[in-house]
């Protein structure tokens, strides 16, 4: 996060841009399943202002996930709407879950950015609060999170309780 | 009463980055372990520099699963931790006891409203 090739950025965007994408990475490892491994890649945009970010696993996908560990079969979009909302987990057990894509999402809004996620048959995204899904034609063989950041952003980030 | 212990956060995970749930296990196995003992613990997130929700869930969730709040509030404290890392920890305490009330129940209420929508179309 401090290499050079790293456009300038608030420390509190900065910091908050690492929590988010490590959170992103920790979700594809735990959830996914994957026997193929996990991708990432990055672009900045100098004159948009705008640094995107990407994480594709190879796994089973959300709707499988969710079919899988708590036996709910939702649609490919509407399970992605359901990972996404908090107050859900496919963790079980000990440890509690279900934070990591809601606070992604208050934080693109903050930042005026955007994200998308393609799992299975389904793609979501989320702009400005509003969320938009499609029921895809072909299924996707895992899940792609893909965020777009607004690095000109100089927004002091704060979470509020729900 | 026993003096208090001191686990560094920075020390136990090696790196200023704690972000993997399997970090937040080293440090709830070192947490759970006082607590058992009724030791007072000051949690120390001295040159920690990012923090997940994944990792907290794991480290600090997962105690209102075993143990009470009173427990936990009385024995358990942080220190140098930044107000955002507070705010974030405040949602994952909320987000952790919401859990650990009914858990089969805390998938439900998303559920319902999903499935409503689909009757409806």
């Amino acid at each position: 996060m401090h290499r050079p090739e790293i456009p300038e950025m608030s420390s509190e965007l900065l910091k908050k841009l690492s929590e988010s994408i490590s959170e992103i990475f920790e979700n594809a490892i735990y959830h996914s399943r994957s026997k193929l491994g996990i991708f990432s890649c990055g672009q900045f945009f100098p004159a948009k202002e705008q640094l995107d970010f990407t994480v594709v696993d190879l796994g089973i996908g959300i709707r499988r996930n969710i079919k899988r560990c708590i036996g709910l079969d939702f649609s490919s979009e509407k399970a992605i709407i359901w990972a996404t909302e908090g107050n859900t987990t496919t963790r079980g057990g000990n440890v509690p879950g279900g934070l990591g894509l809601k606070l992604l999402g208050e934080f693109i809004d903050l930042n005026q950015g955007c994200i998308k996620i393609v799992s299975d048959a389904g793609y979501w995204q989320r702009e400005s609060g509003e969320v938009f899904t499609v029921p895809l034609n072909y299924r996707f063989p895992g899940t792609v999170v893909s965020v777009e950041i607004n690095t000109a952003d100089t927004f002091a980030y704060r979470l509020v309780s729900d | 009463m026993p003096e208090s212990i001191k686990i560094s956060v920075f020390g136990i995970v090696g790196s200023p980055l704690c972000v993997a749930s399997s970090d937040g296990q080293e440090i709830y196995n070192r947490l759970n372990a006082a607590l058992e003992a009724n030791r007072e613990v000051a949690l120390s997130f001295h040159n920690v520099t990012a923090l997940t929700s994944a990792f907290l869930n794991a480290a600090i969730g997962q105690l209102y699963g075993t143990f009470s709040e009173e427990k936990i509030t009385s024995l358990l404290m942080m220190e140098n931790m930044e107000q955002e890392d507070r705010d974030l920890l405040e949602r994952v305490v909320d987000n952790a006891k919401l859990y650990f009330e009914n858990p089969p129940r805390f998938n439900q209420a998303i559920r319902e409203i999903l499935e409503e929508e689909e009757d409806e179309l």
